[in-house]
């Protein structure tokens, strides 16, 4: 009898020859797994509509809410049971699931026996929770020198090709190498950003989604902040400081639960007043309710048409005396180069602190144009206090502008411009 | 992607039936999409802003007329993201938009009476084309249109899909039983399909067009009739050398490929919101399967008599 040489060195090499199962392609492995899903989706979809359905529902009307977490996360949940107890059945009695029938892989144990429900829960189990870790464990299959990923090493399981005609398929040293960090920096990043996503998420819905209607205005934040009334955000609307975004949600807020007014009227009569032919509806319906803003709405539509004569303009002072058509006869006049007559219109009211910033900027551009730059300056001084960088570039060219003319034309010229008008 | 390749695609003389009606869906279609209709109205309604001003104005409408119980949660939820769903289903249902005009909405009156005149534009853009004309909808719903639905498609790649199943399984139907049977399968599975798809899918604005129903009936007519005959599937599943190809699988395995999905999404996907006509393809199957199997029950009692059917013949 001869006794063999175990000390050989190609021990391990002669006792693999032993082994005669072949690992199959990893690409196959993928595939088979592809094959599962297209398969089972379908009837995954039939067992749990009512969840599906909801979840369709919820994704459409409220995709950013508890409600859309909730359900995803139940039909998450449900295709991890129902997938876990799809390969664990097919593994017990087929000993592989459709997709590797398919590509003629089966399920083995270690220990060549036949596998226990044990192994195949515990294999079908790892296998799905895996995708919980974004899949990240299940990608060692292109790495493990036998293709074991993770659930095979607890199952104790391999899979192996019943192909006869197929070669061992382990991989070479440099993959295995590089898809191994690649794996473990891929897995953390991807944990990180699972983490971060679902914390973004619970943080960002909306928790009392069906007991509180939101009656937020997502567009005036600023002007929320400010507490601002209506009539003073229709100011800022006139000097263009506020989104019209905003006016227009107030506006069908207003229309939508009844709470209209004569202002609801005006606000609509300025977010649409280039647009003549809606200008003028809004103007019939605001005349219907109050001769004094009808004058206002005439007058500006006249105004915005460039329409306007001397004897409309001595009307701006005789308008109803609120405070949006004071400012709005200020503005008008200075841009119609009436700025003494703006600035005695300006004196009469007192201002909201909210709209000392449009207040002093009339001042200072009227101080400009009548040539007294020593007021338009301390003017300036005020507004660069109130820290407004866009409103103070601009004023800034409009004082480096006048200091250009001043240079280039005669002193007598700048004290009284051309363009000063008087009513 | 794996689909059924059966014995090929036939000549003209070997399936003279399925040929014409392939001539005459692709006739159809592309007549239909050399005639020019003004999109201007449509083109209004598809903004954004305006489909969220219908949906507002749609809330309305739904919860003081028809007050529903199953999307109470969503009339409810006031943002603009719902309103947005919302302005998409009204644009949808028909009902709404032709009583939209005597109906009494709170809102802005100006933008409400602009939005009426709009609506008007769009009923009659609708009803001016040929997809509507010719479709099964609430726009129309005559007898003629349970017919001529059949014909129609929507795109190129619509009819492109759906002529290639019918050349497959219209020829071993048409060499097996004859022409006349392949049209009245066709024919009636297509107003079977119909008939689901009023009924079960959410009879809409929004026409169904296509011969999928009909095409249907005949997948599971062919599948149910030779249950466990091995036919010829053609799969792609990688363009490397080995994962493509064909291969030979029991003719049931049709069944779950082409109408498990079918039956899923029609379960999953919400009635008001259904966008492909699930309800048509199930409707179809239905019948061509039932018809399938009786066909297969007779074919069976022949065959004990001792004559065999034609199919068996061919096969």
């Amino acid at each position: 009898m001869v006794i063999e040489d175990l000390s050989q060195a190609d021990l391990s090499a002669r006792l693999s020859k032993h082994n005669q199962d072949i690992i199959p392609l990893s690409q196959e492995r993928f595939l088979a797994f592809a094959f599962d899903i297209i398969l089972t989706l379908p009837i995954y979809m039939i067992l749990s509509f009512p969840v599906v359905k909801k979840l369709n529902l919820v994704q459409l009307f409220a995709p950013q809410s508890n409600v859309w977490i909730f359900y995803f996360g139940s039909a998450v949940f449900l295709y991890f049971i129902f997938y876990t107890f799809y390969q664990a059945v097919f593994l017990y009695y087929q000993g592989a699931t459709f997709g590797k029938m398919f590509f003629k892989m089966k399920v083995k144990s270690l220990n060549n026996q036949e596998l226990t429900w044990g192994q195949c829960l515990a294999r079908s189990f790892v296998w799905s929770f895996q995708w919980f870790f974004a899949a990240a464990p299940f990608l060692e299959v292109i790495s493990h020198d036998e293709r074991r990923a993770a659930h095979d090493r607890v199952a104790e399981t391999k899979v192996v090709s019943l192909k006869q005609n197929q070669e061992h398929q382990k991989p070479m040293l440099v993959e295995k190498a590089f898809v191994r960090m690649l794996l473990s920096t891929g897995f953390m990043l991807l944990l990180l950003w699972t983490s971060t996503w679902i914390v973004a998420g619970v943080k960002n819905s909306e928790f009392e989604l069906f007991s509180k209607i939101s009656e937020n205005n997502p567009y005036c934040s600023l002007e929320k902040e400010k507490k601002m009334d209506f009539e003073s955000l229709l100011v800022t609307l006139m000097f263009d400081s506020t989104a019209k975004d905003c006016v227009d949600f107030e506006i069908n807020s207003q229309f939508k639960y009844k709470k209209e007014s004569t202002l609801t009227y005006v606000a609509a009569l300025l977010s649409h007043q280039y647009d003549f032919v809606k200008y003028e509806k809004y103007k019939d319906l605001l005349c219907a309710q109050n001769a004094e803003w009808c004058a206002w709405a005439q007058l500006n539509g006249k105004f915005i048409q460039k329409k306007m004569t001397s004897e409309d303009l001595k009307r701006i002072p005789q308008l109803n005396a609120s405070y949006l058509t004071q400012f709005w006869g200020v503005k008008v006049l200075s841009e119609t180069s009436h700025f003494n007559e703006s600035d005695r219109l300006l004196r009469a009211f007192q201002v909201k602190p909210e709209h000392v910033i449009y207040y002093t900027s009339l001042k200072f551009k009227n101080r400009i144009a009548a040539g007294d730059t020593a007021s338009a300056k301390n003017f300036f001084d005020i507004l660069s206090q109130m820290g407004d960088a866009e409103q103070l570039q601009s004023l800034q060219k409009t004082l480096q502008e006048y200091d250009n003319r001043v240079q280039q034309a005669s002193p007598a010229k700048i004290r009284a411009p051309a363009s000063e008008k008087n009513l | 992607m794996i689909f059924p390749f059966l014995r090929g695609f036939p000549s003209f003389d070997k399936a003279p039936f399925t040929w014409m009606f392939l001539i005459l869906n692709v006739l159809i279609y592309f007549i239909c999409s050399d005639v020019r209709v003004n999109e201007s109205a449509m083109r209004k309604v598809s903004k954004e802003a305006y489909v969220v001003f219908t949906g507002e104005l749609y809330r309305q409408y739904q919860t003081q007329v028809r007050k529903p119980s199953n999307l109470n949660a969503w009339y409810n939820l006031k943002t603009e993201q719902s309103s947005y769903v919302l302005g998409g289903m009204a644009l949808r249902d028909f009902e709404f938009l032709q009583q939209a005009d005597r109906f009494q909405f709170v809102g802005d009156p100006v933008a409400v009476v602009e939005w009426k005149k709009d609506i008007h534009d769009f009923i009659d853009y609708m009803q001016e084309r040929p997809i509507t004309i010719f479709g099964l909808s609430s726009f129309q719903s005559s007898w003629r249109n349970w017919i001529t639905y059949q014909f129609m498609h929507g795109s190129f790649v619509h009819l492109f899909s759906n002529m290639i199943i019918l050349l497959l399984f219209g020829f071993v139907i048409e060499a097996a039983f004859g022409g006349l049977i392949l049209s009245g399968l066709y024919l009636l599975s297509g107003l079977m399909g119909a008939l689901f798809f009023v009924k079960f899918s959410g009879f809409s604005g929004a026409p169904m067009i296509g011969a999928s129903g009909a095409i249907s009936g005949l997948i599971a007519f062919y599948a149910v009739f030779e249950l466990r005959k091995r036919v010829q599937f053609v799969y792609f599943l990688s363009p490397i050398k080995g994962y493509y190809g064909y291969t030979y699988l029991p003719t049931w395995v049709i069944l779950p490929i082409c109408f498990a999905t079918d039956i899923g999404a029609f379960l999953t996907t919400p009635i008001e919101l259904g966008g492909v006509a699930y309800g048509a393809h199930i409707g179809g199957a239905i019948l061509g399967a039932s018809l399938g199997f009786f066909g297969r029950r007779k074919a069976a009692a022949e065959s004990v008599l001792g004559h065999s059917s034609r199919l068996h013949k061919l096969l």
